[in-house]
């Protein structure tokens, strides 16, 4: 979307601020539905949906791989509630993290490899995947991506747009849907509609701050120079979300969102952190069904996953690393009870994804999500063998119902190929040992 | 203001360690203050054998009733209670005027209760029951034996009254209804109790100690659980409605006082003021620090009357209490100071009372200056180790 | 600041002779010189947002609105603040608090006092009486005159604003939004000049100054006299400069800039997220988290500034300050039935230092039980500025798996295999002992003697020097030489907002020779870096643009309108 940076733009919205339509001048927005709901009003197909959904602490080895490859795998015993979609899954299991003598962080590398395609030794030096994605398909709607976080942390949020700037996560499913649904949404499917004159003036303040970018730029030195245009950037996204305000939508056939939710207990008790990501599932399925955005990102719980029950004090992270395997199961039955609600949860997020119906498909459908840990063994911080799933449809971008055994492939043979299967311009991704240029020639199309 | 007893805070490991045994047999005499977390009518729970007549009947059933006898057809008694509870002054309340007036001549029968028959209330068969011999005699037909001790003689009448009323009724550990909700509104409103226990050399055998219950000038606060918060400062209230001062002993860590007469001023919401006469306490002193047993004593059986019909049909219909059998059986059950009719004014009464350690304060009243007294909580390191193990041990397990 | 990659060792790059106090001589600045930093761009904290709102428009304005979160960087959320930006999330909720903040600056119960004039026509615009309120709020807000062009611009949006919605003060009530998400507003952009009395060098220009002085001392925007100062140039002068300091050293407001600056090191934004379990730990709630960073603070501010105090002493002091609620934590007595109330914990009570309060054992320690390993390592990395290596990625916890006796009585027991494994101990040798000092006190900063009936023993030793329990610890690193030094690199760093270059380290070193020939006076400290020329002396040149532009900020031609 190209904008006009000059007060020409200005005087433009002051000249209609008086008058009742409105143009202003941008691109018509086209991801509208036809009356069936199957496709857009234009024609063209429905867009893709983009997820991430983040737990920390992995699943234990052998218990989650499928014992086939290929199409028409059966799931293991720890991803069995993931069974009713397992057509629409593509299991990834062996690929591991290339280290290249740095060291590594646990509860941190795993997941900057897959979703940075990067070892940072300090602070990370990338944007993140679904940042990357999120400047391909998400450029045209109210929220370019949506954070959620389980375990009460803004700051635990991996979805990065550079290196100095995360994107906070919400930590509270009633603070979600007052943003996503609350005073500042037009209803795709309300009869009415009227533009506001007061948000035509904050938009116009907003271009007084946007002008002033190529003065305010010179003025800074080289390093601070991509902190100030990330400053920039975040304004014209808002620019845009008054935008968008500002016209009628078109309707929505599954556009239906449901009551603002009571939030359960914020913080790292089990029940409640599921309770809770039942919720943010919900607002951020029909956050993607009323399109608001295209990306969404969900952190189950942060890397150290700090999940515990109620009255204990011991946290999975810490059952990972001190309880002893039991001898008759083969495991360590209390983190391997909080494994289980983990991928519990993400079975709901599906369901709940499959139950919304659009046309003769559902939202699982166009949704390709990535589902991964950050190891594939906590005990001992393995950074093989990392737990990693693409979930849905894929909006046919991809095939799926896949169990690919890949062991020691680089994890950012998947990053790579979900950002060509969406149209990034990409040809290779990863640094060092992690530079890839192989996607995963079983699943493209 | 300075810190009491030194002895307390332990100096370094060796501190420490003569602290764990002091906790046996500390030499100094000192007091200990506490607040109290748990006050409610203690009502026995024996199960079935308790109320061989049954139970007493819920609101909507007595209502039913009433209104069948005050002449009103089957089917219209029946939409009356329709929208039961519904609300007084709207058409869904109706049945709630008629109900007050259900005396003679319309008469207010929670004010009169008189004016009403007695519809003659369920009571207590079972011959179990908290509480104290309050009148010295073993043998009378009133007594009850102790549950836990055999003790014969117990006097409480108040519970052979309440004890088949459902809302009085629970298994423990939980309360009764009742009285949990009252407790449960009063602790965060009402101006809280504090108890000190001084002369005390030896938490679990001391020959001579005095017990010293008054009220604080702030409520109670509670902590992350919801339950009352301990090692809370407390400032006590020189009212003098509520400054009593007991005197008994520790035997096998368990306290007894000696009949006293104690007058706690409370909150309307549960009674004004409490006066017991003849009163006792037996309270274990736990090793954490905590309190736990029942204060028996003799108390106004009107006045215990009047704090539940003062709010009519609100308690009645809330708590299924029959306002006029509850009445006349309170007056047939009283035990103590006839009138010069003979009529017992007074009934004899057992309360169960939980208390935290807490630091309890008082000012000086010639210059106003603070000083700190008696109170003070239990010793920290004594009490139950935030560990696992500990609050596995605290659930009693 | 050098950081230590290795653990053996634990002394800075400075070493020993900053603990030995020489003899200070004379007040002139004859400290080594210094090349200095670059200029800086630095993202406001929440903290310092909130004050200057109280600062500029009162404290009856309620802050709405969530923030960017601050990250951390070299131990400080000031260092952070100059990697950070703002993303789209961040500056949605930015616009959402200037636009609640906005709407009531305009209200009824603020305009008088905020608005000084009077609109001829109140539902019409205004531009006379809209210069005066927009070039004096923008001033303070952007914490230097607005150039001609902005000013010009602001008014004809508002105006316009009013003309739109017939409302003069919608058109202050936008301006004001607009104001509080502008670059200018939300970061601290500095500009340097030339530096006339070092040919060759360069130096932060008035304005910047102002502000680096006003954020470092009172964690504020520069006030009206400060402003004032940078306008007629006497900040370009040492006796300017030095008459500001004193002012503002001096000044009671001292104190909310070393409460900024403790709050900052100690980590308190860490008591957000901080969860304790509450059936094991019923008295700990947010309520006690609040109070319990309110009792370091005033624990600091009472003996640091107030009594001017010596700052090991932080360590080792046994005034505080208590609630009741408090009071129930430590199981110590408070009389008053609201608010704060001074105590003094007796001669050889383990309560010592700030140490053992709560702000600093609960917030190191997991949900349900401490931990020796992550206090030890809080305890090296935040005063003593030592870094402690991550653990490294393939750990075989197999190896410390006793599965014969899994039930350790005391945290000393659990954590024996870090000290007996050899691929364990070179790190945790560091980090254990010191934190088992402290296993008196649990995870929600309850005093106990005893674990699972096991007496806790504190006794060890730390970089050398050997304590028998908590209070022995507490005087331990009261003389620890490394103390004071952190403390100096630290301020700095929170002053200037970066860590420091090599080459300043001469310079630092003298610093921190002055405080301990001070006594540790923190003030004095503050006072010495706040008048010295390495605190504005700028390494690299800005742009041409850079410092043409803002140069003219501070020129006459403003002067009418900021009347």
């Amino acid at each position: 979307m190209s904008v006009m940076m000059n007060t020409s733009r200005r005087n433009l919205l002051r000249g209609v601020m008086g008058g009742a339509a409105v143009t202003v001048g941008l691109p018509f927005l086209d991801c509208f539905l036809n009356t069936n709901g199957t496709a857009l009003a234009s024609g063209a197909p429905l867009p893709t949906a983009f997820s991430t959904f983040f737990w920390g602490c992995g699943l234990n080895p052998g218990r989650w791989e499928p014992a086939k490859t290929g199409a028409g795998y059966d799931m293991n015993i720890e991803t069995a509630a993931l069974a009713p979609f397992k057509s629409r899954i593509n299991t990834i299991s062996g690929m591991k993290v290339f280290l290249d003598g740095k060291g590594a962080r646990p509860h941190f590398t795993g997941e900057m490899a897959i979703l940075t395609g990067d070892v940072p030794r300090e602070q990370p030096n990338y944007a993140s995947l679904d940042s990357i994605v999120a400047d391909t398909i998400g450029t045209r709607t109210r929220f370019r991506s949506l954070e959620v976080t389980g375990t009460g942390k803004a700051t635990d949020s991996l979805s990065r747009r550079s290196a100095s700037v995360t994107n906070p996560a919400e930590i509270s499913p009633a603070a979600l849907y007052t943003r996503v649904f609350g005073a500042d949404f037009r209803d795709p499917n309300s009869a009415d509609f009227k533009p506001d004159p007061r948000v035509m003036v904050r938009r116009s303040v907003l271009s007084g701050v946007t002008e002033q970018r190529e003065a305010l730029l010179k003025q800074v030195g080289a390093n601070d120079r991509q902190r100030l245009d990330e400053y920039f950037t975040a304004v014209r996204q808002l620019e845009q979300q008054l935008d968008l305000q500002l016209q009628k939508p078109e309707p929505l056939a599954a556009c239906s969102p449901s009551a603002q939710p009571t939030d359960a207990e914020i913080g790292t008790e089990i029940d409640s952190v599921v309770a809770n990501h039942k919720l943010f599932a919900q607002i951020l399925a029909h956050a993607v069904a009323c399109d608001q955005t295209h990306v969404t990102n969900i952190v189950f719980g942060e890397a150290t996953s700090p999940l515990r029950k109620a009255g204990t004090a011991m946290t999975h992270h810490i059952y990972t690393h001190e309880e002893p395997m039991d001898p008759k199961l083969g495991y360590q039955p209390n983190a391997t009870y909080f494994m289980g609600r983990i991928v519990e949860s993400l079975a709901f997020y599906l369901a709940t994804l499959d139950s919304i119906k659009e046309g003769d498909h559902t939202l699982l459908d166009r949704t390709m999500m990535l589902a991964h840990s950050e190891t594939g063994f906590a005990k001992i911080h393995a950074l093989e063998n990392i737990p990693m799933f693409i979930c849905g449809g894929c909006n046919g971008k991809m095939k799926t119902g896949q169990h690919l055994k890949l062991d020691g492939e680089p994890v950012t043979r998947v990053g790579l190929t979900i950002q060509q299967s969406l149209g990034v311009p990409v040809e290779a991704w990863g640094t060092m040992s992690l530079n890839t240029s192989k996607p995963l020639s079983e699943l493209m199309v | 203001m300075t810190r009491l007893h030194s002895l307390t805070r332990p100096l370094g490991l060796a501190a420490g360690l003569a602290l764990m045994t002091a906790a046996g047999h500390a030499s100094a005499s000192e007091t200990r203050g506490y607040v109290v977390s748990w006050f409610g009518v203690s009502t026995y729970y024996g199960g079935e054998s308790d109320c061989p007549d049954g139970l007493n009947p819920m609101s909507t059933e007595f209502y039913k009733r009433e209104l069948l006898r005050l002449g009103y057809p089957e089917a219209e008694a029946t939409k009356l209670l329709k929208d039961f509870p519904g609300n007084p002054g709207k058409p869904d309340g109706e049945y709630i005027k008629i109900m007050g007036t259900r005396g003679d001549k319309k008469t207010n029968v929670y004010a009169h209760p008189e004016s009403s028959y007695d519809p003659g209330l369920h009571e207590v068969k079972g011959k179990l029951a908290y509480g104290f011999n309050l009148d010295g005699k073993t043998d009378s037909p009133i007594s009850f034996t102790d549950p836990d001790t055999g003790e014969k003689g117990i006097k409480n009448q108040y519970y052979r009254t309440l004890g088949c009323i459902r809302s009085f009724r629970a298994p423990p550990p939980a309360h009764p209804t009742l009285a949990q909700a009252q407790w449960d509104v009063l602790r965060d409103e009402m101006p809280a109790w504090l108890i000190e226990i001084s002369g005390m050399t030896d938490p679990k055998n001391s020959d001579n100690v005095t017990v010293t219950i008054t009220k604080a000038t702030d409520h109670a606060s509670r902590d992350a659980t919801g339950a009352i918060r301990a090692d809370m400062s407390f400032m006590v209230d020189p009212d003098p409605r509520t400054q009593n001062v007991l005197h008994g002993k520790i035997k096998d860590g368990v306290l007894t006082t000696e009949p006293a007469d104690i007058r706690i001023v409370a909150d309307p919401f549960l009674i004004p003021e409490f006066h017991w006469t003849k009163a006792q306490l037996k309270l274990k002193v736990g090793e954490d620090g905590s309190l736990k047993g029942i204060l028996g004593g003799y108390h106004d059986w009107y006045a215990l009357y009047w704090s539940y019909a003062e709010s009519g049909w609100v308690e009645e219909h809330s708590a299924s209490v029959d306002m006029p059998a509850l009445y006349y059986s309170l007056k047939r059950n009283a035990d103590a100071y006839p009138d010069a009719t003979g009529q017992n004014t007074a009934i004899s009464t057992a309360y169960e009372v939980e208390a935290v350690p807490a630091f309890v304060m008082r000012k000086d009243d010639k210059n106003d200056k603070k000083v700190s007294d008696a109170g003070k909580a239990a010793q920290p390191q004594q009490r139950v180790e935030a560990t696992m193990g500990g609050w596995l041990r605290k659930l009693g397990w | 600041m050098v950081m230590l990659n290795k653990p053996a060792r634990v002394f800075g790059a400075l070493g020993f002779a900053a603990a030995i106090a020489l003899v200070g001589c004379g007040q002139k600045d004859d400290a080594p010189p210094t090349k200095g930093g670059p200029v800086s761009l630095r993202r406001l904290t929440e903290p310092e947002y909130r004050q200057i709102i109280a600062d500029v428009f009162g404290t009856t304005i309620k802050v709405p609105g969530r923030f960017q979160p601050d990250t951390r960087d070299n131990g400080l959320i000031a260092v952070g603040t100059s990697r950070e930006s703002v993303a789209g999330t961040g500056f949605e909720q930015y616009d959402l608090t200037a636009r609640g903040i906005a709407a009531q600056v305009i209200d009824d119960a603020h305009r008088a006092t905020l608005i000084p004039c009077t609109p001829a026509n109140a539902k019409e615009k205004d531009d006379a009486c809209a210069t005066q309120f927009i070039a004096r709020t923008g001033r303070l807000l952007f914490r230097r005159p607005l150039t001609k062009d902005e000013l010009a611009n602001q008014v004809k949006d508002a105006g316009d604003t009013a003309t739109k919605l017939g409302n003069f003060y919608s058109g202050i009530e936008l301006s004001v939004a607009g104001m509080l998400v502008s670059p200018q507003f939300l970061f601290r952009q500095e500009a340097s000049v030339a530096d006339s009395d070092n040919a060759g060098q360069r130096k932060l220009d008035a304005y910047s100054k102002a502000s680096r002085l006003s954020f470092f001392l009172w964690d504020t925007s520069p006030d009206l006299d400060l402003l004032d100062a940078a306008e007629k140039g006497e900040l370009d002068t040492d006796a300017g400069i030095a008459k500001q300091v004193d002012r503002m050293v001096t000044s009671p407001r001292l104190a909310g800039g070393v409460r900024a600056f403790f709050s900052d090191m100690l980590g308190f934004d860490g008591f957000a997220a901080l969860q304790k379990d509450p059936t094991i730990y019923p008295k700990y709630g947010s309520a006690v988290a609040v109070d319990a960073q309110e009792q370091t603070l005033r624990t600091v501010a009472d003996l640091l500034v107030t009594n001017n105090g010596d700052y090991r002493d932080i360590f080792t002091t046994r005034k505080t300050y208590l609630t009741r609620l408090l009071g129930s934590v430590y199981a110590v007595p408070v009389a008053v039935p609201t608010g704060w109330e001074s105590h003094t914990y007796p001669e050889g009570d383990p309560r010592a230092g700030i140490l053992t309060q709560v702000s600093f054992v609960a917030l190191h320690s997991h949900p349900g039980r401490s931990s020796p390993t992550i206090r030890g390592k809080a305890l090296r990395e935040v005063f003593l500025c030592q870094k402690v290596p991550d653990p490294p990625g393939n750990v075989n916890f197999a190896l410390v798996q006793d599965t014969k006796n899994p039930a350790f009585h005391t945290a000393r027991a659990r954590l024996g295999a870090h000290i007996n494994q050899p691929t364990c101990a070179g790190c945790h040798k560091i980090m254990d002992p010191v934190g088992l000092a402290m296993e008196n006190f649990d995870s929600a900063g309850g005093f106990r003697s005893t674990e699972n009936s096991s007496p806790i023993v504190t006794s060890g030793e730390i970089d050398g020097m050997k304590f028998d329990d908590v209070l022995g610890f507490t005087k331990v690193i009261h003389d620890h030489p490394q103390a004071p030094v952190c403390l100096v690199n630290r301020i700095y760093a929170f002053g200037t907002g970066r860590a420091s270059s090599k080459d300043e380290a001469e310079w630092l070193n003298y610093q921190v020779k002055q405080f301990a020939a001070s006594g540790y006076k923190v003030p004095e400290l503050m006072r010495r870096i706040a008048s010295s020329k390495a605190f504005y002396r700028i390494s690299t040149p800005g742009t041409e643009a850079n410092n043409a532009s803002l140069s003219m900020a501070g020129t006459g031609s403003q002067k009418e309108a900021t009347k």
